[in-house]
């Protein structure tokens, strides 16, 4: 048990004021503007290289400042938990402020009892700790042709943490969950910037959300949740994707059907046949993403490296969703062989799995470094994609390109 | 009229910095991307993305729908303007980007 106070954020934990957040954010921009003096008529591209420093999130590619949308480079993935500092932020709005005396969880809807739990209710249940990978559904988006809208996401908009929180069968279990509760809305405090945008809240069916491992969670990484990960409390559906997963969470409601938002209905979702690449898709001919897809990355060596002659130990990471890697194989002759990588010692359910394998290139030259997940269902990733409009779950086989000199 | 004081609020609230959106291509349309769209985001989030002309028009569609203060004339610049500055790269499909 811990003292809620101990939560408290202070400016050295990273919590800041909205009004200091956003002169911080208008200095950013200031940067970003002034470091990039363009002839007229010149076209600007955005790239890793041209990313704006975030307090607390320094080393990270800064996709959009506002609202904060931060990847982690791949090359920094060098451990089974990524860092508070390191972890990607996917955010749609402000992040907004919240006390933690103020704190109320609101449960309503389909339940016997509705009700508001404080912080300090919610310490009184069991505390359970949980490793987790969570993974934007955009992650890998900039790799589609045709381009597909949103933030253009590379190889890091995925992270492992570990968290700490609370059951949300536990939570719900004092409001009383009606047999007409099929969905459980999820509502957070971000505000969208104008009335008419749509608030992000989002729905899970109710197994998902009764399943033991379904999470509030106040705690990553021995800290308090970060501002920008959702403090004081936040949602963590393992295995799903991260949208599944909602952030600064003030609102649990339960419903006979799924949340009708724009983040539900138009959002979020995949073809239900495979579409030639560009076709526009109604949303009635899509189906809400649910769990992640297999999939790995190589971490090292990174793109475009040079090596030198000799044995090298290439490392990377594999995760699938609700279940288990079986194998990740590589492949450094444009996927003509495979070999089986070597999986790290370090694991948990929804946890990625670091990999390695030793490779002694044969020559010097130029080399694809590939590698390919299969998980416990017999999954495995694909050599090409399956295109969908919004540019979700990306996960062919990943390919590095490596000089060996 | 309620959703035009809430973009005005929203607009004092955070007031987009001059300098952000000077590097934009100088082009038609460059000055209502720069005013308006800066009113609830990033030009970065925009900077960022390579579109067909009928996936901007989604985007601006949509952006309407949010509460950006735009007429028909302005819709129609800046789906221009970002169709030509942001536009794809390459029409041509590929089954997968080989680095």
């Amino acid at each position: 048990m811990r003292d809620p106070e101990d939560v408290m954020p202070d400016e050295t934990a990273g919590a800041i004021t909205r009004r200091v957040f956003f002169s911080r954010m208008r200095k950013v921009s200031a940067m970003v503007a002034l470091g990039s003096v363009l002839p007229a008529g010149f076209v600007q591209r955005a790239s890793a290289s041209e990313s704006a420093s975030i307090p607390g999130k320094e080393l990270l590619i800064v996709r959009s400042p506002r609202p904060l949308n931060l990847e982690t480079p791949a090359s920094l993935f060098n451990r089974w938990i990524t860092p508070n500092h390191l972890h990607f932020v996917r955010n749609h709005a402000p992040v907004p402020k919240i006390a933690l005396a103020d704190f109320r969880l609101k449960i309503d809807g389909e339940v016997d009892r509705p009700s508001a739990l404080s912080f300090e209710d919610l310490m009184q249940l069991p505390q359970v700790t949980q490793v987790c990978t969570l993974e934007c559904a955009g992650n890998g988006r900039a790799f589609y042709n045709p381009k597909t809208r949103g933030n253009q996401w590379e190889k890091g908009a995925v992270g492992t943490a570990r968290y700490v929180g609370v059951r949300v069968k536990d939570v719900l279990a004092g409001a009383g969950v009606k047999a007409t509760a099929q969905h459980m809305m999820m509502d957070g405090d971000d505000i969208p910037p104008t009335p008419t945008a749509p608030d992000f809240i989002r729905s899970v069916p109710i197994e998902k959300a009764l399943h033991p491992d379904t999470l509030l969670v106040h705690t990553m990484n021995g800290a308090p949740l970060p501002p920008m990960h959702g403090y004081p409390l936040r949602s963590l559906v393992p295995g799903w994707v991260g949208s599944a997963s909602v952030k600064w969470l003030t609102h649990l409601s339960l419903m006979s059907t799924p949340f009708p938002g724009k983040y539900m209905t138009k959002s979020y979702r995949l073809p239900n046949l495979p579409i030639a690449p560009g076709t526009a898709v109604e949303p009635k001919d899509m189906s809400v993403i649910t769990e992640l897809e297999v999939k790995s990355m190589v971490i090292y060596p990174t793109a475009n490296a040079t090596l030198r002659a000799g044995a090298v130990q290439v490392r990377g990471a594999a995760w699938a969703g609700e279940v288990d890697i079986a194998t990740v194989d590589v492949s450094t002759d444009l996927g003509r062989t495979w070999h089986t990588a070597d999986l790290g010692s370090e694991t948990s359910p929804y946890a990625w799995r670091l990999w390695s394998f030793q490779w002694t290139p044969p020559r010097s030259g130029s080399y694809l470094v590939m590698s390919r997940a299969t998980d416990s269902r017999g999954r495995i990733q694909p050599i090409a994609q399956s295109w969908n409009p919004k540019g979700y779950q990306w996960n062919v086989i990943d390919m590095v390109r490596v000089n060996v000199s | 009229m309620l959703g035009l004081l809430w973009i005005v609020f929203v607009g004092a609230s955070f007031p987009p910095l001059q300098q952000e959106g000077d590097d934009l291509p100088d082009a038609s349309g460059v000055e209502r991307v720069r005013d308006v769209c800066t009113l609830c985001h990033s030009l970065k989030l925009l900077t960022q993305q390579r579109l067909s002309r009928s996936v901007w028009e989604e985007v601006v569609d949509d952006m309407m729908e949010y509460g950006a203060p735009l007429s028909a004339q302005d819709h129609h610049d800046i789906v221009d303007y970002l169709s030509i500055n942001f536009g794809p790269e390459d029409t041509a499909y590929t089954h997968s980007p080989i680095p």
